[in-house]
């Protein structure tokens, strides 16, 4: 298969729909990343195709960065009664070049009986979070939210050391001394 | 030298290097460039670039790597990011896209005199014009509240010691006193950068490629000519064909896109139409070397892309 | 339950992923023991600037030294003794850990062992051009491009290596009554090594109850790796020349001298083949 790399012309806008990894300049569309070039059917156009440049591996994916309605995955840095921090590390299911800040706020914790959130019964710090980026935030932070069945805690260790075991929605169990402490649990996706 | 450094392992205060032997049988450096007054030092026309070996995925560590061999000259860049900007800009304005931050560092051994570790204002003033040339060629508007760090070391900046091998090639040397001139290290620095970012995956419209072009003034009539990517001997050595150093000008292209990005004129010019030529035969110049060299590299990179260095044979 | 690519997994829980290589004696890079070193590569002469160079590699670190002859007044009290000023450098550019500026912690300990290891392993007094007048000093740049581990074991390889392949001009000539040095062009006169020092560094790591030893461990082994010492055997005659590092248990410490002692013959050689 064929390579492009950056500036080279893939073809007129009244052709394609510019898409990832392109860039429109004037009446054409131009490589944008290194990398292969595919071309999918649209739906809302018919005549045109939708084209981007696909790069091959992880490496070169270095471009995701956090977007609104991306799932990141990141540990617990600090918690207090408004909100969590965490540190974001993964972006979808890549690594990102380095850690970006993000916090969930008390109301964006669960989808129901938001006021009788507690941040200390939901997550602590060091519990490895899956959760959803709902607006670029301010200039520290991403904002992010765990208000979905398969957004939470994913990964808890308990005081003793062991890899705590989720028993329902809000509890995780340590296997070891058998305390109980409270979550908001990640359901986990059908494998 | 640098008086508070505890950090460092300093030598004796002072240190010199030792002056020429002087011995009949070696020619001075001027005696050698009047022998052949039109040519240049290693026979190239005067629009052509000197040879040149690009390659990425140079340093694993790093999110996007390239490195550059021009001539002698050599130079790593590594790009880490997009990272979070982690310090505090004018509110409002995060939202705006990203920004670069470039760092270029010269080797001590880099020139034909130590150099030591505290930046000068050379190495400044060429992160910065790299920055304003890369800029242009990227799509930051893309990524929001990032930043993107581009590590440049120079390995090398000049020609080097004639080995006692070599003397027959006479590589001629300028005197070591010069100070090593920067400023015909920003073109290959773009390119490398800009080879790097590619590297890193990061959006751009076209990868930019550097030149530079020495212009001369004739001895004998007053009017100007110029040389394509001039090396540091060329410059040093200013009776060079026939001609003096005036300036030297540095032009960031994006080739496939027809546009500069980047332009920095040195020296007492004067003559602009003569300086425009030049400027679009390193326009040229560029596209060639894009052609040739940067595709080249960054195809190759993407190859390997999943096997990153180990063994490299090349020069370093 | 959370299906995790290996990737992921390493970033977001470093010490489990690294656990689990320790558990079963592999290790993450391929390398099927846990006394398994990474074998270097060595490259002489590529920067012409210098009097020496060298390029080292070890898996994917990397390592570039320089060495610049300049010439100096001695001290008095030592009128015939040269100097070797050694710096390492790992900048911003081989690895995200370290920050641009001065260096940090890490660094100048790394600085400081290799120049205290250096100025045994060189004939100072080789370095005399006119006793109490002038005598060279060897400027050393040991510059990292990419780190992933072996700071210690790569930094002194390479010093090594560029010490080699370092020439000085044939001729020099004293002036007294400028108090210069004039220096014929040519560089040919290799410069006297009395040691060939290899460093070997260990991890001390906890696995099946008890503490063991970690050959050569990468910078991501350092997650789970507690503390590390540095093992410095003279290739030429087998001594030990010195160890540096964390707490080490004193059975581990002997185990890990006599595992020296053996790599440092086998780095003697490929750094011997070397020009």
């Amino acid at each position: 298969m064929a390579i492009v790399t950056p500036g080279e012309r893939l073809g007129l806008n009244g052709e394609f729909i510019a898409s990832h990894g392109t860039v429109e300049i004037g009446d054409h569309i131009y490589a944008a990343v290194v990398g292969t070039v595919t071309t999918t059917p649209s739906e809302s156009d018919g005549e045109r195709l939708i084209i981007q440049v696909v790069p091959k591996s992880k490496r070169n994916m270095a471009a995701s960065i956090p977007e609104v309605s991306s799932i990141v995955t990141g540990k617990v840095l600090r918690v207090n009664p408004r909100m969590a921090t965490l540190s974001i590390m993964v972006v979808g299911e890549t690594p990102c070049a380095d850690n970006f800040q993000g916090v969930i706020r008390v109301q964006d914790v669960r989808a129901t009986e938001r006021d009788k959130v507690q941040i200390y019964n939901s997550f602590r710090p060091g519990d490895i979070v899956r959760a959803e980026v709902i607006s670029l935030g301010d200039s520290r932070s991403y904002y992010l939210s765990t208000a979905k069945n398969e957004l939470g805690v994913i990964l808890a260790t308990s005081p003793a050391g062991a890899t705590m075991i989720p028993i329902s929605w809000e509890e995780m169990v340590c296997p070891k001394t058998k305390v109980v402490e409270n979550r908001k649990c990640a359901k986990p996706v059908d494998a | 030298m640098d008086s508070v450094d505890r950090k460092r392992i300093h030598g004796p205060d002072k240190s010199v290097l030792p002056l020429p032997l002087l011995d009949s049988q070696h020619e001075s450096v001027t005696s050698k460039t009047t022998l052949n007054p039109s040519a240049r030092f290693d026979g190239r026309t005067h629009e052509e670039v000197r040879p040149l070996f690009a390659r990425t995925a140079m340093v694993s560590q790093a999110n996007g790597s390239a490195y550059i061999e021009v001539g002698c000259i050599k130079i790593i860049c590594a790009v880490y990011g997009p990272k979070q900007i982690t310090t505090k800009s004018k509110s409002g304005d995060h939202h705006s896209g990203g920004r670069i931050s470039c760092d270029v560092r010269l080797a001590p051994f880099a020139g034909l005199k130590r150099k030591g570790y505290m930046k000068d204002t050379n190495e400044h003033s060429l992160a910065k014009n790299l920055a304003t040339a890369l800029t242009p060629s990227l799509l930051l508007a893309h990524l929001p509240k990032s930043q993107i760090d581009i590590h440049i070391q120079i390995l090398q900046a000049t020609a080097g010691h004639v080995s006692a091998s070599s003397t027959s090639s006479a590589t001629v040397l300028p005197p070591p006193s010069f100070a090593t001139n920067l400023s015909l290290l920003l073109s290959p620095c773009i390119t490398v950068a800009s080879l790097a970012l590619a590297d890193a995956g990061i959006e751009m419209m076209d990868s930019v490629v550097g030149c530079s072009v020495g212009l001369f003034r004739r001895t004998d009539k007053n009017s100007l000519f110029w040389m394509v990517d001039p090396s540091e001997e060329e410059r040093e050595t200013r009776a060079l064909g026939g001609g003096v150093w005036v300036g030297n000008a540095v032009v960031g292209v994006m080739p496939s896109v027809g546009r500069i990005s980047g332009l920095v004129v040195d020296g007492d010019v004067g003559d602009v139409g003569v300086l425009m030529e030049a400027v679009n035969v390193c326009v040229d110049a560029c596209a060639k070397v894009h052609d040739v060299v940067v595709k080249k590299a960054l195809v190759d990179g993407f190859h390997a892309a999943s096997s990153p260095v180990s063994g490299s044979s090349s020069a370093v | 339950m959370f299906r995790l690519d290996p990737d992921t997994f390493k970033r977001i829980h470093p010490i489990e992923f690294h656990r689990r290589f320790l558990a079963n004696g592999i290790r993450p890079d391929g390398r099927e023991s846990l006394l398994s070193w990474r074998t270097p590569v060595v490259h002489t002469g590529s920067i012409t600037t210098c009097n020496g160079s060298a390029m080292v590699r070890v898996g994917a670190t990397a390592v570039l030294c320089g060495i610049k002859a300049e010439i100096a007044v001695p001290s008095a009290a030592e009128p015939t003794r040269g100097f070797v000023v050694s710096n390492v450098d790992l900048p911003a550019l081989c690895s995200s850990n370290f920050r641009p500026g001065a260096p940090g912690e890490f660094t100048q300990s790394i600085s400081d062992t290799v120049q205290s290891v250096v100025e045994s392993a060189v004939d100072m007094d080789g370095l005399c051009i006119e006793p109490d007048r002038a005598v060279w000093v060897l400027y050393a740049d040991i510059v990292f491009l990419n780190y992933e581990g072996a700071a210690m074991d790569a930094a002194l390889l390479a010093l090594m290596a560029a010490l080699r392949n370092t020439r000085l001009p044939s001729k020099t000539v004293y002036s007294p009554t400028d108090g210069t040095v004039r220096a014929s062009s040519d560089l040919s006169v290799p410069i006297t090594l009395k040691h060939l020092p290899v460093a070997s560094t260990f991890g001390v790591v906890e696995a099946g109850g008890g503490r063991m030893l970690m050959a050569d461990p990468t910078e991501d082994e350092d997650a789970i790796v507690g503390s590390r010492v540095s093992v410095v055997v003279d290739a030429l005659s087998g001594d030990l020349m010195g160890t540096f590092g964390g707490h080490i248990p004193l059975e581990l410490l002997e185990q890990s001298v006599v595992l020296a002692t053996q790599r440092a013959k086998e780095v003697g050689q490929i750094v011997g083949a070397s020009k």
